[in-house]
């Protein structure tokens, strides 16, 4: 008896189990026009939230160590670089979940 | 100055940051709380728990094959975080699936459970969402190193970039690493004081429009639903969040 692997009933029934599966995927991505205005407050508060943070933190270490405008300086420019880190890491985020629709608008 | 006048004479009095505060439940407030004190956080947040109890407990007590409505919405949150921590996270995260359905549960409703007028919203305190986020971080941060040991840190070191680069990149990206739990509650405290205060002002104007209350009742209405859906979208942000760093402390190689 032949294998019956790529022919026959059951290429038809794997093909119906794709077809299936392929229909339910898009149900599991409903939140997307939800969760978009969302992904963009992140990105802001993460933005500022970086710069506030480098900046304390920068202050903190001037007023302990005495050389006042150094660690500001350093670390605010940091917690900006860090900052816009996050940002574009969720921009990643975004773009690859949405396949190539998204990066095509960039 | 001449509205000053007006607003004054109107008796516009506008307290929007009053339902912020923090008052012990017995006895009088003002000057330092001892930690021992219940106050009104106290309560909702024991309400909370409360509730997220009565929702999955309650809900799922008959265990009905074809379920009832409440024992659908603890199904439906089940499965909606468990999809959320295999998708994200993958599927070694699902041992840490306890932990995000706390998280999302303890959020949700105390989201919801602060929109019952004159209760008391405990999300808009940073205290208790930063308590939040340092659990999410310190136990992710630990994780880390405990499953990798210090080859966690190869998580800030960007093996990809150029070699001169890399120090600068790793810097840049110990900031990133402390300013996620800081925006992790920050993000959180912010949207809910932020919609509470506005409803208050609203109301405040609805107080002394007399007859043409209709409008600041009608905006109020319209920013309860706004409210309504931040509950859910922010619960759910701060849940799809502590799966990210879930997924960074699972696999920190990029």
């Amino acid at each position: 008896m032949p294998e019956p692997s790529e022919t026959g009933p059951t290429a038809s029934i794997r093909k119906r189990i794709d077809a299936a599966k392929a229909e339910r995927e898009p149900a599991a991505k409903q939140d997307q026009p939800v969760s978009q205005a969302h992904v963009a407050w992140r990105m802001v508060v993460d933005l500022v939230v970086g710069t506030g943070l480098g900046a304390a933190a920068g202050y903190g270490l001037d007023v302990l160590f005495g050389t006042m405008p150094l660690f500001l300086a350093a670390l605010t420019l940091l917690g900006f670089a860090g900052g816009v880190n996050l940002m574009l890491r969720t921009a990643r985020e975004l773009t690859s979940k949405d396949g190539g629709e998204s990066a095509d608008g960039d | 100055m001449a509205a000053e006048d007006a607003q004054e004479s109107s008796g516009l009095e506008i307290h929007p940051m009053d339902q912020f505060i923090v008052e012990p439940l017995f006895g009088k407030g003002g000057g330092v709380l001892p930690w021992y004190q219940p106050t009104n956080v106290t309560l909702w947040m024991a309400l909370t728990v409360l509730a997220v109890c009565a929702v999955l407990l309650l809900g799922t007590r008959r265990k009905a094959a074809v379920p009832g409505r409440g024992q659908m919405i603890a199904e439906l949150a089940y499965s909606f975080v468990r999809n959320m921590v295999e998708s994200v996270a993958g599927r070694d995260g699902l041992k840490f699936f306890p932990l995000i359905m706390t998280v999302f549960m303890f959020i949700a409703l105390s989201n919801l459970l602060g929109l019952i007028p004159m209760s008391f919203t405990t999300t808009s305190h940073i205290a208790v969402t930063a308590a939040l986020a340092l659990a999410v971080f310190l136990s992710v941060t630990v994780l880390g190193f405990v499953r990798h040991g210090f080859g966690f840190l190869k998580l800030f070191w960007i093996s990809s970039a150029p070699l001169p680069l890399r120090p600068v990149l790793a810097l840049i990206e110990v900031m990133s690493y402390f300013v996620r739990p800081v925006s992790h509650s920050i993000r959180l405290a912010g949207n809910m004081m932020a919609g509470h205060a506005m409803i208050k002002v609203f109301a405040a104007f609805a107080g002394v429009l007399g007859v043409g209350a209709f409008v600041p009742i009608i905006a109020i209405s319209a920013v309860y639903a706004l409210e309504l859906l931040v509950a859910f979208i922010q619960a759910y942000v701060f849940t799809i969040l502590t799966c990210v760093y879930l997924k960074d402390a699972l696999h920190p190689h990029h």
